[in-house]
């Protein structure tokens, strides 16, 4: 037979079998924070393209529109004679200029890419001549020196060709620091998907393998179990054949003795009072051997089984009436019909114990009043067997269902002291319990709380269930 | 007076049964298992056998299973069961006698059950024993 013993769970056990939930947490959080990683880097390059790039491609194309109006307004100037015309011009191009500062001191904080402050500066310096050369332009404007005017306007063109390089060197630079924005974004957005892909996959492979050695443990842990409750049985029904065994054995030789006692008692016939010694001593020995034979066979046994409490009282009190009518006692009973979770045979088994010790243990001063009741509580049974016999101090109360207990004072009395051990391994075994309340010198009442037939055939096939 | 077979492994039961049983009138053969008991029927038949069950060798049942397997009329022979096994009445409903006693026994007892089964002869129906599978 395989030693079989139930193991703890070790600590690597348990993180094999707590593993797969613990890894889609960490899945779940970190690819939330994957995403979130993600999410601030995107954030930073969509402003960068959005609040920068793309902004700075408006604000350089609003400067050199700028500057074409006041190239504009300068050659509407040339041409007009009316010097109202021409203030109001003049006026528009103040405007105008004021204007571009503006748009010039907006542009300023945001040209920070490579080669972006210095072009910046460049364009500043260029419409700056430009602007110095519109003045004079102006100025020759006024004096209607159409001539001059003209040769003067045409020395800024080049100015006005540099401004437009500047320009197109500003909007190229924004246009490829955009460009590299949305590089980046597509980049952010494949490296997230792969980072992804490449944790899902990881995780599966992980909780997969932790799912296959949960389930090879589980199959283990069933086969264990298994194996387990077959040596318990082979063990029962080894200690059954063992108890069995035993018994027959002793009691060979106390034939014997029993014999070989009859035979001497014909042959002296004065020694009669030793010979019923002998008798007495062959007997109890006898109850004993009938006793612990009972008791271990107690678990061996299957107590599950169902009895009708009334039959089965009904029953014993037919098998007490001999000896109760013997010390001319009085027995009553009041029990409520139910069905417990127990065999028949058994709980008659405990019944008469029970009864059997209130007729024993009676006062002899008194006529012996037993009684046994029953009662449907709850989910439960409970019986009283209750006495006016000797009773029992509290601390014999307490090791009263001990094997081989005998209370003080009894001793004399005939008697194994297995009786109660034998009640209370029968009603445990059924799943009931058992105890005593009891003063000396005035009774006991011993009660037995048994499940319900339902109850009990209810926990057998949660059983059954929980096998399957 | 009539002639019984003892068949126990225990010896002091078996010389003190065949004491009693001889102060009765009665003429005893011993055995010491189920094989030896066999011989002694075979070779002689007995008016009764009074059988124990545990036996070394062959047991009790089985070998009151031979007798009926031989067919050869000893089959018929009353059998007295004495035994301390447990379960004792299912061992004699194997066995098919209604004579049986379990030890520690009065000798009275097992005296009064051998007039019974020499009076009543009736005849055993024994299966096949489960004892020794």
């Amino acid at each position: 037979m395989p030693e079989v013993i139930p193991q703890r769970l070790r600590p690597t056990r348990r993180l094999v079998l707590y593993g797969p939930p613990i890894l889609i947490v960490l899945f779940i959080v970190t690819t939330n924070l994957i995403d979130y990683v993600q999410w601030r880097r995107v954030r930073e390059v969509v402003a960068h393209v959005n609040g920068d790039s793309l902004e700075s491609i408006r604000l350089v194309q609003h400067m050199t529109a700028n500057i074409e109006r006041q190239r504009d307004l300068v050659e509407r100037h040339i041409v007009e004679q009316d010097s109202a015309v021409m203030a109001s011009i003049e006026r528009e191009l103040v405007a105008t200029r004021a204007d571009f500062d503006d748009t010039a001191r907006a542009y300023g904080p945001i040209a920070v890419s490579r080669g972006e402050p210095e072009a910046f500066a460049q364009l500043r310096r260029d419409v700056e001549h430009a602007s110095t050369q519109l003045d004079s332009v102006l100025r020759l404007s006024r004096q209607n020196l159409a001539g001059a005017e003209r040769e003067e306007l045409i020395t800024v063109e080049p100015i006005f060709d540099a401004i437009d390089r500047d320009a197109t060197t500003l909007l190229q630079i924004n246009q490829t620091d955009a460009k590299e924005g949305t590089d980046q974004l597509q980049k952010l957005e494949g490296d997230a998907m792969t980072q992804r892909l490449t944790l899902a996959a990881l995780t599966a492979l992980v909780a997969l393998a932790s799912g296959f050695s949960v389930a090879r443990r589980i199959e283990r842990k069933e086969e264990e179990r298994r194996q387990f409750a077959e040596a318990l049985v082979v063990r029962n029904r080894e200690l059954d054949a063992f108890a069995g065994r035993v018994a027959h054995d002793l009691r060979g030789p106390l034939s014997v003795v029993s014999m070989a006692a009859t035979k001497l008692e014909g042959e002296r016939p004065a020694d009669s009072g030793i010979f019923a010694l002998l008798r007495r001593g062959v007997g109890r020995m006898e109850a004993l051997i009938a006793d612990l034979l009972a008791l271990s066979r107690v678990d061996a046994q299957t107590p599950k089984g169902v009895a009708q409490v009334a039959d089965v009282v009904d029953a014993v009190r037919v098998d007490l009436a001999p000896s109760i009518q013997t010390v001319k006692g009085r027995l009553e009973v009041d029990v409520e019909p139910a069905a417990v979770g127990c065999s028949d045979g058994l709980l008659r088994q405990v019944l008469w114990n029970l009864g059997e010790n209130a007729v024993k243990y009676r006062r002899v001063e008194v006529p012996l009043e037993m009684a046994i009741k029953g009662r449907v509580h709850g989910r439960r049974y409970r019986l009283w067997v209750q006495d006016n016999g000797t009773g029992m101090s509290p601390a014999e109360a307490r090791q009263v269902f001990e094997p081989l207990f005998r209370a003080e004072g009894v001793q004399s009395l005939p008697g194994t002291g297995l009786g109660l051990s034998i009640v209370k391994r029968i009603v445990e075994a059924a799943g009931g319990s058992v105890g005593v309340d009891a003063a000396a010198g005035r009774g006991s009442t011993f009660w037995v709380e048994l499940p319900l037939a339902w109850t009990a055939r209810k926990a057998a096939a949660m059983e059954r269930h929980a096998e399957i | 007076m009539a002639d019984l077979v003892i068949v126990d492994d225990d010896d002091d039961v078996a010389a003190l049964l065949s004491e009693f049983l001889s102060a009765e009138g009665h003429r005893c053969r011993i055995a010491h298992d189920g094989r030896e008991g066999l011989a002694l029927i075979h070779a002689s038949r007995p008016d009764l056998i009074l059988l124990d069950v545990e036996m070394p060798v062959l047991n009790g049942p089985d070998m009151a299973y031979q007798l009926l397997v031989h067919d050869s009329g000893l089959e018929e022979i009353p059998i007295v069961l004495l035994s301390g096994v447990v379960g004792l009445p299912q061992v004699a409903a194997m066995v098919g006698t209604p004579y049986f006693l379990a030890k520690p026994y009065r000798i009275d007892d097992a005296l009064h059950l051998v007039e019974i089964g020499l009076r009543e002869r009736a005849v055993p129906h024994p299966s096949p024993s489960v004892l020794n599978p």
